[in-house]
């Protein structure tokens, strides 16, 4: 007994070395522009936060499809079927796949299966573009830092080819720059995964920002109590 | 702050991701196997009971107890700290009811900008603070020049044959490098680009800058110099009226000249070639993925030369903006210029000596019928009242880019046009000032002293005069006497700005106005006293025939002017007076003649080609002329 206790408590300061994997990452972006933007009016502040949850919130419905209360559901109707960027990227792969050992009858539906994954694809880039395009507004202001934020977030990422680096760098309209990388729906969801984790990261490191966002809650979960009383 | 499982376990996960974690446990482990007596809760406790601490530590119960309070004390610690390095789940967050609900109910629009931020940012930041504690103005004061009438080439010398004469003359005179001082003919003594001390304030802020914009990498310290030796040109062409008439015991002369006047900035060759260099350089980083993608469409279209079409590529790109060079580097204007009349009154009348005494004047009759033809005319170019940084970063901020790129370029347009106005813009004249002066005047035969027959055709003339300029108001452009001690850090309280936006604001407009006033300088009238300005000059002649050629000394010296009233605003912080005011001037010139003469029944011709180039000077650039005369005595 007297060794058991102690060993117990060894275990359960050791236990987080096996949650360690799952934790999920965050990256803290480069603190010398964090600190000059973090809880400023002219750079990330609580106002902000609060646009890019709701963008990173819609650009997840398409990827992942809405929350709901049985679960997510896609927002795209494709072959009668709901569908997410996720999923229509599974069934794009498939169709090349099968279009690749298609016979001469099957070919002809996968093609047609092809031309209206693209025309959805246009349909979906041009609501994701309606989505991003606030945010846009904003980030052309500071097009150079946030094109390094962006790159430090790819880069410790392990994904220094992400497609965000071209779409942010883009020197014309970032909407055509992402149109022309944004061809397929693996890449669509290559890229929406790429945008997400950035957009946490940045939130993620802007602490001062983050916390004008969670006071700015507090104010209306009160004034909500309030109303309700 | 709430504490849940799986935060608890992301403390773990950093916790046993580092070196502390290991020592914790470690330490954990020894307080568990071995006695310890550092917790001060156990000395309490000891000396609570009066147990010893190696009987306490044997008691299991009291040993669990010290491990749970040091792991959930640490938990605490960490999980605080931990928020705050980035253990925070976005995607959790996001999905969390409650912030779901309130993003569904709330618009978020932008935060307007906080004057206490952009004070952080200016001076905390960026030490904006500390460019202006000195002035980018060395000097204000328009630059020294000598009017066209003052050229000898004009001045009456002509034997009066008859009674009257009426000259015409076309001139060109150049001003290759005016002088901004008394002995410096580039810029960086009147523009601080040379400024050790400005330059390096500049260099840390761009180094402060460069921290948001690290492709931002200019060093003030090399670039600037390089515009150092920038020079103002002052050409002028036209044609000066000439007209005397013969009385009894005198002669009445005056002249008026009709021209065109254009003033330049200018760079040699080499000194472009550097900036474009230093400039190429700076830009090379980001322009790195283009140049790269030409590179590659030039080979791709054509089989000669790569590197020679990338040459030919970058020259095109870069063409002289000359719709920018016309507004913004030239200025120029026509019209008539002052009147010079000389009134002469002969002394001494000999065959071999004369000597005249004369008045002379000066009347201030310049007058410009059109200004900016080439170039541009900067007077009207004014102070950017509504001008705000806050403003500007609001532009950025809100993603109009554009539209702040365009506020900062007109800024700078605008302070680069207020140079201009200083250094381009000039008077046809002496300004509104009446000359009022005495001339004292001889003329020799060599003969006089040579007694042989060729020293007959040999004279030597002088002439002296000494003018007066009387007082007369223009606007002239001055900087405030600065004390650096106003613009230090400790003039902007941080803590008190954070808290106070009236003040925040206060200090926010503090810094816009001496931005604007530090490259916009005061425009107010001024009473101007001129001074004197004394002219000597000699010429030797040797007539044969028809045939006359001259040469000619000249010395021009113009005294240091001083001010009367300036008009002040009730806003006007001390002003560097000195700046302002012109210094004296001092030329010397040599010049040559030739001339030919004939003559008709009633009235003989003259035609006369003359140069003349500046040899020393000071304070005044070095010029040279050259004119071409027709007169007829009639």
């Amino acid at each position: 007994m007297c060794r058991t206790i102690p060993a117990m408590m060894v275990a359960l300061l050791s236990c987080p070395l096996m949650y360690s994997n799952e934790a999920p990452k965050v990256i803290t972006l480069c603190p010398d522009i964090i600190a000059i933007i973090d809880g400023k009016s002219f750079g990330i502040h609580g106002e902000l936060v609060g646009a890019v949850y709701k963008i990173a919130r819609d650009i997840q419905s398409m990827q992942l499809g809405k929350r709901t209360t049985s679960g997510r559901v896609g927002m795209y109707k494709f072959q009668g079927n709901a569908h997410c960027i996720k999923s229509l990227a599974a069934l794009e792969q498939a169709n090349i796949q099968a279009l690749k050992t298609a016979t001469d009858g099957q070919r002809s539906a996968c093609e047609k299966c092809a031309a209206e994954l693209d025309t959805l694809l246009k349909k979906m880039k041009q609501d994701f573009n309606t989505i991003v395009s606030p945010f846009l507004g904003q980030a052309r202001g500071a097009k150079e830092p946030m094109f390094m934020l962006i790159s430090e977030s790819v880069t410790k990422r392990n994904h220094p080819k992400s497609m965000l680096l071209d779409w942010a760098h883009s020197s014309d309209d970032e909407m055509a720059s992402f149109d022309r990388s944004v061809t397929s729906f693996t890449l669509f969801d290559e890229f929406c995964t790429d945008l997400v984790n950035f957009l946490g990261d940045l939130v993620s490191s802007c602490s001062k920002a983050r916390a004008q966002f969670e006071q700015l809650k507090e104010d209306y979960m009160r004034k909500q109590a309030a109303n309700k009383n | 702050m709430l504490l849940r499982f799986d935060t608890l376990f992301l403390f773990y996960n950093e916790l046993c991701e580092c070196i502390l974690s290991v020592c914790l446990k470690l330490f954990i482990l020894q307080l568990i196997y071995h006695d310890t007596h550092t917790f001060v809760i156990m000395h309490y406790h000891c000396k609570k009971t009066g147990i010893g601490y190696m009987k306490h530590m044997k008691n299991l119960k009291l040993r669990c107890f010290f491990l749970l309070m040091l792991t959930c004390g640490c938990c605490v610690f960490f999980i605080k700290a931990s928020e705050d390095a980035g253990n925070f789940d976005f995607l959790n967050n996001l999905n969390d009811p409650d912030t779901e609900a309130f993003l569904d109910n709330t618009h978020f629009q932008n935060r307007a900008v906080n004057p206490d931020d952009i004070l952080q940012l200016l001076v905390f930041t960026l030490k904006a603070n500390c460019l202006l504690q000195d002035n980018l103005y060395v000097n204000t004061y328009p630059l020294n020049k000598k009017n066209i009438i003052d050229v000898p080439a004009f001045f009456p010398y002509r034997e009066y044959g008859r009674n009257r004469i009426f000259g015409l003359s076309l001139f060109f005179n150049q001003t290759s490098r005016m002088y901004f001082s008394e002995h410096c003919d580039g810029i960086q003594s009147y523009i601080a680009v040379c400024s050790p001390t400005l330059m390096q304030r500049l260099a840390d802020c761009i180094e402060c800058a460069r921290a948001i914009y690290p492709q931002f990498d200019i060093d003030p310290l090399t670039i600037f110099p390089l515009f150092a030796n920038i020079a103002v040109q002052e050409r002028q062409v036209g044609l000066m009226f000439r007209g005397d008439k013969k009385f009894d015991g005198g002669s009445l002369h005056i002249h008026i000249p009709l021209f065109y006047q254009e003033r330049n900035y200018y760079m040699t060759q080499q000194e472009r070639d550097r900036i474009e260099e230093a400039f190429d350089d700076v830009l090379e980083p980001a322009s790195q993925c283009d140049t790269s993608q030409e590179v590659s469409d030039a080979e791709n279209s054509s089989c000669t030369d790569t590197s020679e079409n990338v040459g030919m590529h970058v020259n095109k790109s870069n063409p002289v903006d000359m719709a920018f060079v016309q507004s913004h580097l030239i200025g120029d204007s026509f019209g008539i210029g002052d009147a010079r009349i000389h009134c002469y009154f002969d002394l001494i009348k000999r065959q071999y000596y004369k000597m005249s005494l004369g008045l002379v004047a000066t009347i201030p009759t310049a007058f410009a019928f059109k200004k900016g033809l080439l170039g541009s005319w900067y007077e009207n170019s004014c102070t950017p009242r509504d001008f705000s940084i806050a403003n500007v970063i609001d532009q950025a901020r809100s993603g109009k880019a554009e539209a702040a790129t365009a506020l900062g370029q007109a800024f700078a347009l605008g302070a680069l046009d207020q140079i201009s106005r200083n250094l381009l813009d000039t008077g046809l004249g002496y300004g509104n000032h009446l000359g009022i002066g005495a001339s004292y005047k001889t003329m020799g035969r060599l003969s006089f002293i040579i007694k042989r027959p060729w020293a007959h055709y040999v004279k030597m003339k002088s002439r002296m005069i000494l003018q007066y300029y009387t007082p007369g108001t223009e606007m002239r452009a001055f900087v405030e006497n600065k004390n650096p001690a106003d613009y230090a850090e400790d003039q902007f309280d941080l803590d008190r700005s954070a808290q106070d936006p009236v003040y925040a604001q206060e200090r926010l407009d503090f810094i816009n106005r001496k931005m604007i006033e530090e490259l916009y300088p005061f425009r107010l009238r001024t009473m101007v006293r001129p001074g004197f300005i004394f002219q000597s000059t000699s010429g030797y002649y040797f007539e044969a025939k028809n045939w006359k050629v001259q040469l000619v000394s000249d010395f021009w010296a113009r005294s240091e002017e001083s001010f009367g009233s300036i008009c002040t605003l009730p806003d006007t912080p001390p002003l560097a007076v000195s700046c302002a005011k012109r210094p004296a001037a001092i030329q010397s010139r040599l010049g040559a003649c030739v001339a030919y003469s004939f003559t008709r029944p009633t009235h003989s011709w003259t035609v006369s080609l003359y140069g003349d180039t500046t040899y020393w000077a000071q304070g005044i650039g070095k010029d040279f002329n050259i004119v071409f005369n027709m007169e007829c005595n009639f």
